[in-house]
């Protein structure tokens, strides 16, 4: 907003609710002054597997809220573009989905299983290409950069 | 309520996942299914072509997965005929199946040889087979390499110092393989999306090149690799390949061409971005095509120009 200046025009904002606006501020307060993360710091797609699902003290207790308002501030992290933010909210869906079974994550967002049972035992009958598929993409992914890296060299 | 967040979101949470939880998230319902596929099949490479990349072009083709896939990548020299990977003793097994194969190779030195090339070219053809039929199923691709990739000649200090010798090619019948891939340009359903194409092929395999109408692409990437039998035919197809996508391209990049024929050149209303190495120039083509682009630029000041599209040639993986 700096680059904007001071304005006393009201700022629009249709998709953020106030309660859920108020959570956003509390948090900007809180991490105000702090170093915006570089743009390309942690996009580099290969490394996303290490990522880490760490979050601090003071956010952890600032994200323990109900489910609803988890995806709302989400979804104004994403509107208002604050990555740290964002960051924070993916962190903690990533936390509750680890390790939990279809049926637990079922329960937990509340879905409804829309599969046929064909369909279930047809897709239990898939991991183990799917596996090896997944596997073999990432290990693709590595000889191409490098066979890249050379042609460009060339 | 998990619908609540956009598609783009829950990929950013998928970024904290490990593989298991993936595949079991793409167990919950349809809508989780879709996100996890569209993800882990947004790109197909074919650079080693093994059990694991039939049994993917299968797993694409039965369950009808093709419309995931945006990035194409195929690399045929580096294709392994599944009967040299086979251990030496199957592959004996195989070629020599029966008593009278036995005799004839006792007195026949060079039918072993020959039966080998015949079995490895059988092979070969149903491989092409099963990556055609499996590409033809695509129908939105927007960006297309085809790669082909030679050995330096000589021992190794030769060709440092000579880096512009003719290269080997790494596996001869690869040619083959790269007109069928190339001819899925004037085939599939997907060059109506296409954007990107980046075709890095050895001169003698462009046949089909003039015929082909890409609508939509706007960023080609061309290298010709070097044959000993280089003639001007060669440069005269790509010619009238580029000139037929004048109206839509806006970057063009030429490398390792002999000559480019004067007679092809055409107007590039778009072009703003042109790049040429190692091109032997006979024609005024590249200083035409300069003046082309600063006039773009001029005229088009404010677009940003993209100098990535260059040096990262593949997208990651977005898993």
């Amino acid at each position: 907003m700096k680059n904007v200046g001071e304005s006393d025009q009201p700022i629009p904002l249709p998709n953020v609710s106030s309660s859920v606006l108020k959570k956003v501020l509390e948090y900007c307060e809180h991490h105000r002054g702090e170093p915006l993360p570089a743009p390309d710091a942690d996009t580099s797609q290969d490394d996303t597997r290490k990522r880490t699902t760490d979050i601090s003290e003071w956010d952890q207790k600032f994200i323990t809220v109900d489910q609803e308002m988890l995806f709302e501030i989400i979804l104004a992290a994403n509107y208002l573009d604050i990555k740290s933010l964002l960051d924070v909210g993916c962190k903690t869906v990533a936390n509750m989905i680890k390790g939990k079974t279809p049926e637990e994550i079922r329960k937990l967002f509340n879905i409804v299983n829309d599969f046929t049972p064909e369909e279930e035992v047809r897709l239990l009958a898939l991991p183990h290409s799917y596996h090896q598929l997944i596997l073999s993409f990432w290990h693709h992914q590595a000889q191409i950069k490098k066979e890249n890296e050379w042609a460009e060299d060339r | 309520m998990f619908d609540q967040l956009p598609t783009e979101i829950w990929w950013g949470i998928f970024e904290y996942l490990c593989l298991n939880d993936i595949i079991r998230l793409s167990l919950v319902n349809h809508a989780f299914l879709e996100m996890t596929q569209q993800l882990l099949y947004r790109k197909l490479d074919i650079v080693l072509f093994d059990e694991k990349a039939k049994s993917r072009l299968r797993t694409i083709r039965s369950s009808s997965l093709g419309h995931h896939i945006r990035y194409l990548y195929i690399r045929p020299t580096r294709w392994s005929v599944s009967a040299q990977t086979d251990p030496p003793r199957r592959l004996a097994r195989m070629i020599l199946s029966s008593t009278t194969d036995f005799i004839r190779a006792v007195f026949d030195p060079g039918y072993v040889k020959r039966k080998k090339l015949a079995f490895q070219k059988t092979r070969m053809n149903e491989q092409i087979q099963l990556a055609l039929e499996t590409m033809k199923t695509l129908d939105n691709v927007p960006e297309y390499w085809l790669i082909w990739q030679q050995h330096p000649s000589g021992p190794f200090p030769f060709w440092i110092f000579w880096p512009h010798a003719p290269r080997k090619d790494v596996w001869p019948d690869a040619a083959e393989a790269t007109t069928a891939f190339l001819s899925l340009l004037d085939i599939s359903p997907f060059r109506r999306t296409l954007t990107k194409l980046t075709l890095r092929i050895p001169s003698h395999t462009t046949e089909c090149l003039p015929s082909v109408d890409l609508p939509s692409l706007e960023d080609l990437n061309v290298a010709l690799l070097k044959r000993q039998e280089f003639t001007n035919a060669y440069p005269e197809r790509l010619a009238i390949f580029i000139s037929s996508l004048s109206m839509t391209l806006r970057i063009l990049s030429l490398s390792h061409l002999r000559t480019f024929p004067s007679s092809s050149i055409v107007n590039f209303p778009r072009v703003f971005m042109f790049s040429a190495t190692q091109i032997f120039f006979n024609s005024s083509l590249s200083i035409y095509i300069l003046c082309r682009v600063l006039a773009n630029i001029v005229s088009e000041t404010v677009r940003p120009v993209s100098t990535n599209s260059f040096t990262k040639s593949v997208p990651n993986f977005a898993t």
